[in-house]
């Protein structure tokens, strides 16, 4: 029997017993069709949430199938952090997971760390995605922003001179965040590997002082400044010019030098931030007894919710709606008593938070001996000529990272104020890409694909409603395993330790890869017009002479990657 | 350790596409998908014996057939006898190779070719049994069969008065021929599937497999349901999957979850005249039979 119709043109042509001559693919059902199924892959969640525009869902399934090295090397693509975001990225990829009503959300920052840590030791080649440029590049601040700029920027074959102003690169994630969240070993080796790419690294080396601005913009084509927010923001009570009234970040940078440090014996922090969280739970570990006061309540700390609860533990007391008013001194210049009044929370304010209210005569006084300031920070730009656009909170740029000059770009906390290390990484991605284009005299590409790692997945997000849960097992979400408190808050030992690769496997098998194809079959086994083939090289194709667009492909994909529209 | 993917079903079928597109089969149809994968698992060496159904329209008219291996279309009632005389003429001619099939709908085996069936069990031909059951005659209009559940809606049992009797259990009374293998499935239940179609094609003697198959014109439903509503027929406890070899030893495939009967029937039109208390009667119903099932299985494991 062949595919041809057949021609019968008299009764010698009919068979003696009424036998078939054909098949019946002559018949092509195509015309019975009011809708037609395509295979679309869409964004997953944890894609869209993540700020530095990782291939989440990438990484996950590759770590599924135990391709650890393949999963870390997409995460490198967009972010030489993996480890370092691993540990102390508030993990935004998390909040949308669909997993939430089968066991939990996916754990994807401990899978991240896993695929971090379990290649540290491996020497990986540096890739050029292009050929070397005669052009340069001077990024000012080693950063998480200008880290990751001057990466992707060395990657593109551009010679990179990074300037820091410190002894050591690293920016906040070397100065802020304390070993007990990041071990500094880590950060290095991350460094190291973008020092690999060929980018020169001048420390010690603070504009405005060693060299001046119009230096940089005269060496370099194009100059990225991402300099962090390092001035801490006045207490704004009477008393606050005394000597122990200390910057939260201060404390942690001198820390972090292991510098000579006068701690005293009780610790008021002000503040409900990480950097709050970070000095009280440094100095805890130092010996001292920190008490924090945060001027609003529990809900609107704008510190990691995980953080929170982590001091909480720790046995650290917050007295939530308190402002300090005055801090009293001795004859010495020393901290006696910190007077205090309660707060209530009024009318939504600027920032969406409710706008927290003295209560009058509600005073009290806490004894203290040292207070520590981190109730916000404001970038240092007083190296900037006059000529760069900028307000007291940062740069002002646009979505690419461009200030008002050509050759001048700015990201990271100086000119967004995000606040987390991947958001830096993303902005310094961002502007790599536009300076990039600027270089070659191109328009940058388009914003939302440079946010997000859409590579050809269309930006929409698969929501709960469109997985089939009938192929997905509940099952729970796994914890790290953290150091027992009293030892903890004894030493700067890293609290939680990461996943095994059987927890990792665990917490990879429960990845439903939202809106990505992984060929599951499916759509071509359920198909009931054998209307589904499986291409060699990957996917499937759909046979639009005879799909009869019945939707049974649309309604058993397990993950959203088959769309249908009507005809 | 080997890798997990989740809703990463390993499916253990051919690639070869035997049946041929382009067939006469309705959109969303479950009996040409029940031929499509049968014909993977009992591969090109296979006699198709199809009585008046769906499938001996879906196959296409003369001089055309989807079903890419020889079919023989039969009277209504001699399914079984048909595919007894092609079994016995091959084995005369000394064909071993060829796996006989009688692939018949639910009108044909409960009703109409029931007289032909139960004398070839009793007999013990050396053939397979395919009963594709979409519960009632779809193919010439949707008129009530013994196959159709109570409660249902069809052409001869309508509005006020659907079907008042409940399904004939054929099943039990192959069971009670003593037949060396029979056997339900339902589509949604892939790996179940495949593996008893390999089980019916390898065995000797009279082995019989009941298909549940979805008819989105006949159960007044959506087409792209299908396969879920396959999918809770089993989950609900209406259709559950065991088997019965020599009539006596039962074992249950798949334990059943128990979800609500109207999970299952509120996706189908032929349902939708039920009352509150119809539901629950049919509820009761089916936590009947299942008891049964369950005790005979816990008897006759």
């Amino acid at each position: 029997m062949n595919d041809e119709k057949v021609n019968i043109k008299s009764y010698r042509d009919i068979p003696i017993a009424a036998a078939s001559l054909g098949k019946m693919s002559v018949n092509k059902t195509a015309s019975w069709r009011n809708a037609e199924p395509y295979y679309e892959e869409k964004s997953a969640p944890c894609n869209l949430g993540c700020p530095a525009g990782t291939d989440v869902v990438k990484y996950l399934h590759l770590a599924t199938q135990g391709k650890y090295e393949e999963g870390w090397k997409t995460i490198l693509n967009t972010n030489p952090f993996p480890a370092t975001c691993g540990r102390v990225c508030p993990h935004p990829c998390e909040v949308n997971c669909n997993r939430e009503n089968l066991g939990g959300r996916l754990n994807i920052h401990m899978i991240e760390r896993f695929l971090g840590d379990v290649n540290f030791d491996k020497k990986l080649e540096p890739e050029f995605l292009e050929d070397k440029k005669d052009k340069s590049i001077g990024v000012v601040g080693a950063g998480p922003a200008g880290l990751s700029c001057a990466y992707q920027m060395a990657r593109r074959g551009y010679g990179v001179t990074v300037y820091e102003a410190l002894s050591e690169p690293g920016g906040m994630m070397r100065v802020g965040i304390p070993d007990y969240r990041l071990p500094k070993e880590i950060l290095t080796r991350e460094i190291d590997f973008i020092l690999d790419h060929g980018v020169k690294l001048k420390l010690n080396t603070r504009i405005g002082k060693e060299i001046t601005f119009e230096d940089i913009r005269a060496e370099h084509d194009a100059v990225y400044v991402a300099t962090g927010l390092h001035l801490s923001r006045n207490l704004g009570a009477e008393g606050q010019e005394l000597e122990d009234v200390i910057p939260g970040i201060e404390v942690l940078r001198k820390i972090a030098f292991k510098d000579e440090i006068s701690l005293g014996d009780e610790i008021l922090v002000v503040g409900g931030g990480n950097t709050a969280l970070d000095a009280a739970r440094s100095v805890l570990r130092m010996g001292c007894k920190p008490r924090i006061v945060y001027r609003r309540s529990r809900e609107e700390m704008p510190a990691i919710a995980e953080e929170i609860e982590d001091l909480i533990e720790e046995g650290i007391p917050i007295d939530f709606l308190t402002l300090p008013k005055r801090v009293y001194g001795n004859d010495n210049g020393k901290i006696v008593k910190v007077e205090c009044v309660r707060m209530e929370l009024g009318e939504p304010d600027d920032s969406g938070r409710r706008r927290p209210v003295e209560i009058e005569g509600s005073n009290f006084n806490v004894e203290a001996d040292m207070v520590i300031t981190a109730i916000g920070e404001q970038p240092d730009l007083s190296y900037l000529t006059s000529d760069v656009k900028a307000e007291s909170w940062g740069v002002l740029v646009d979505g690419y990272g461009r200030t008002n000059l050509p050759d001048v770009f700015a990201g990271g906390d100086s000119a967004t104020g995000d606040g987390t290390v991947t958001h830096a990484v993303g902005h310094g991605r961002q502007t790599a890409l536009a300076i990039d284009a600027f270089l070659k005299g191109e328009d940058p590409p388009d914003c939302e694909v440079i946010e997000h790692s859409v590579e050809g997945r269309s930006m929409h997000q698969v929501e709960w409603e469109e997985i089939n849960p009938v192929y997905f097992e509940p099952a729970e979400r796994l914890k790290p395993k953290g150091l027992e408190i009293p030892h903890r808050v004894k030493n700067f030992e890293e609290v939680y330790s990461g996943f095994t690769e059987e927890e990792v496997l665990h917490e990879t098998s429960r990845c439903m890869s939202c809106g990505n194809c992984p060929e599951c079959d499916n759509c071509l086994v359920f198909c009931p017009d054998s209307a589904v083939t499986k291409n060699p090289d990957g996917g499937y194709t759909i046979n639009y002479e005879f799909c009869k667009g019945c939707g049974i492909c649309v309604a058993e994909c397990p993950r959203s990657a088959i769309s249908i529209k009507v005809l | 350790m080997s890798p997990q993917i989740p809703g990463q079903i390993t499916y253990d079928i051919p690639q070869q596409e035997i049946m041929s597109s382009g067939h006469l089969a309705c959109p969303g149809c479950g009996a040409s998908l029940c031929m499509r994968i049968a014909l993977k698992i009992f591969g090109p060496r296979t006699v198709l014996c199809v009585p008046a159904c769906c499938w001996a329209v879906i196959d296409g008219p003369f001089p055309y057939s989807a079903a890419g291996v020889p079919v023989v279309h039969c009277a209504f009632e001699t399914a079984a006898i048909t595919a007894t005389g092609v079994r016995h003429g091959l084995d005369i001619r000394g064909i071993k190779d060829c796996t006989v099939v009688a692939w018949a709908g639910d009108g044909g085996t409960f009703d109409i070719g029931f007289g032909a069936l139960s004398a070839t069990v009793e007999r013990n031909e050396n053939i397979a049994y395919v009963c594709y059951d979409n519960e009632a005659y779809m193919n010439t209009g949707i008129q009530r069969s013994s196959a159709t559940p109570i409660g249902a809606w069809t052409s001869t049992t309508p509005g006020e008065h659907p079907k008042e009797e409940p399904k004939k259990n054929l099943v039990e009374i192959m069971a009670a021929h003593r037949i060396p293998y029979v056997a339900t499935a339902t589509v949604a239940f892939m790996d179940d599937l495949t593996r008893k179609l390999k089980r019916i094609r390898d065995m000797e003697g009279t082995r019989l497999l009941h298909i549940f198959s979805p008819c989105p014109p006949g159960h007044k439903s959506l087409e792209s349901d299908s396969i879920k509503i396959s999918r809770l027929a089993v989950e609900t406890k209406v259709f559950p999957l065991y088997e019965i070899e020599n009539g006596l030893k039962y074992t249950l495939n798949h334990k059943p979850k128990g979800i609500p009967v109207q999970e299952y029937t509120r996706l189908q039109g032929r349902f939708k005249h039920l009352t509150e208390e119809d539901l629950k009667q049919m509820q009761q119903r089916v936590d009947y039979e299942w008891d049964v099932l369950d005790k005979r299985i816990s008897l006759f494991a």
